[in-house]
């Protein structure tokens, strides 16, 4: 069953054609990742989807729904069900790692302190960061950051995750216990999660499915395995990290 | 022809930007009906617009009223023996009308204009305001909607509170400098002063208030690239509310004075 499908996605800034009618369909439950050059409107992409940027053009279907054509309370209904971890986690810093990861639970929800703070715990103890409940993000790693701003997009239970680049910035240890963590909630939540990366070593270690962007379109979609022995040059380009080939540095 | 071009290109943005503001007031004003209500960040608001301010205001106006006194009081006594005994009603005129909530607004503009815009501009340019987004919040509700309610409830009592303390100044020059005692001081601030002049001084401050927060939320919202967008978002939200505070000073001035205040 298609979770997300992407259709003839368009989006300019400018002169500059970011995405020119993009395509993707995203099976419910499954990992994919993005993958593509910095600066090919993978991060964009994701801000359509996430809702922070309207797309000039083409439709973004949420179980058969377009969402560009929600309401503001479906909007909203729809973002509690889709957690988003950004690129340099997001967490708020006049909160505490526990407000942070509490944030939607005591706005949106009619739990008791003491069964929110329960769940808060068990989000914390799932991301590896039982212990830093009160301390300020400011204070924190990177990595601890995006973990933290994981156990913040899983505390409403998503039925989708957005990640953009989770394991850039964190050194390699901590990347692949990023990785295992959205192994970890895809397998026992059912989630379907949407990457965005250039990270390789994530891709193949985690991903269901890969679509490889460039100059604004996809260029391939298919398996890891269909990812590693595609021949088109420009895939060959980039999952060797060559410097030479058809794409310009 | 490019200059002409380069004017019409600044005139369209002018507008572009006055109506995005309007919109972006407009929004604030209606998400302040909107559930949920947050009183734990309000009176979190009210305590750093309104608390931390009040050495400001009060240390500020203490000394311009005492300024007020050795001007004025200089001016008449040159002129005419005596008529010095007036200086409380004329100190407390000019700090209850003008003097107090025009200057309190102004030193807040700087202080709190300064502090909104840099805390939205980097929440704008660390993802944390796409982040409240993707969290099912509005931003201007959350962000925007206290700040306001904060800035009118408080900037209006600590002009009021500057009102006082300046007075203060003044009475306590006029005591050492003039021999005025402070009882006639009083009397005659009482005798110049009425409900009316305090009503015009105070409800000025109401609208710098409003002036203030929704210039800084505005022009943090719109912070772009970094530190220096930060930067930049904070020198403009600290101009442009000065300019709107004395501008508009003299346009409420004006309406009240229609209005016999």
């Amino acid at each position: 069953m298609t979770k997300i499908s992407i259709q003839n996605l368009q989006k300019s800034f400018g002169d500059n054609h970011v995405l020119k009618g993009v395509n993707l369909d995203i099976k419910q439950g499954e990992i994919m990742f993005v993958v593509g050059k910095s600066g090919t409107g993978k991060s964009v992409l994701l801000k359509n989807i996430a809702g922070l940027l309207n797309p000039d053009k083409g439709q973004i279907l949420i179980d058969g729904k377009n969402i560009l054509h929600f309401d503001e309370k479906e909007i909203v209904e729809l973002r509690k069900k889709v957690g988003v971890l950004f690129q340099m986690a997001g967490l708020f810093d006049s909160l505490t790692v526990f407000e942070n990861v509490a944030f939607t639970l005591n706005r949106f929800t009619n739990y008791s302190k003491a069964e929110i703070k329960e769940m808060v715990f068990e989000k914390l103890g799932l991301v590896g960061m039982q212990g830093y409940e009160y301390a300020n993000p400011a204070s924190l790693s990177l990595g601890m950051q995006k973990r933290v701003g994981l156990a913040r997009a899983i505390a409403m239970k998503p039925e989708i995750i957005l990640c953009d680049e989770p394991t850039t910035g964190v050194d390699p240890l901590l990347g692949a216990a990023v990785d295992d963590l959205i192994s970890k909630l895809n397998e026992e939540l059912g989630v379907t999660v949407l990457v965005i990366s250039h990270d390789m070593e994530s891709v193949f270690r985690l991903a269901t499915r890969v679509a490889m962007l460039y100059q604004g379109n996809f260029i391939f979609t298919g398996t890891t395995e269909e990812f590693k022995s595609c021949e088109d040059a420009r895939v060959r380009q980039f999952v060797e990290g060559s410097a030479h080939g058809p794409i310009a540095i | 022809m490019r200059f002409l071009e380069r004017l019409g290109d600044s005139i369209i943005d002018l507008f572009a930007t006055i109506g995005s503001f309007s919109i972006f007031a407009g929004r604030t004003i209606r998400w302040i009906f909107a559930r949920p209500f947050d009183r734990s960040t309000l009176l979190f608001q009210m305590q750093e617009i309104g608390v931390k301010s009040v050495p400001v205001g009060v240390i500020s106006s203490f000394f311009i009223g005492m300024v007020m006194a050795l001007q004025l009081g200089g001016a008449l006594e040159k002129y005419m023996q005596g008529i010095s005994t007036f200086l409380g009603g004329g100190i407390s005129v000019s700090m209850v009308r003008e003097l107090a909530p025009v200057i309190t607004s102004i030193l807040l503009a700087g202080r709190v204009g300064s502090s909104i815009a840099a805390e939205i501009g980097t929440m704008r340019v660390t993802e944390q305001i796409d982040a409240l987004v993707t969290l099912a919040t509005d931003p201007i509700h959350y962000l925007s909607v206290p700040r306001f309610l904060a800035a009118i409830i408080t900037i209006p009592m600590v002009s009021t509170l500057a009102i006082l303390i300046g007075s203060f100044g003044g009475a306590v020059v006029s005591s050492f400098m003039y021999d005025i005692p402070y009882a006639m001081y009083l009397e005659n601030a009482r005798m110049f002063v009425d409900y009316k002049d305090l009503g015009s001084g105070v409800t000025k401050t109401f609208f710098f208030g409003a002036e203030i927060a929704l210039v800084s939320c505005f022009t943090g919202f719109r912070a772009q690239g970094g530190a220096k967008g930060v930067g930049q978002a904070t020198i403009s939200a600290v101009v442009i509310s000065l300019m709107m505070i004395i501008v508009s000073d003299y346009f409420i001035t004006y309406i009240f004075q229609l209005f016999g205040w």
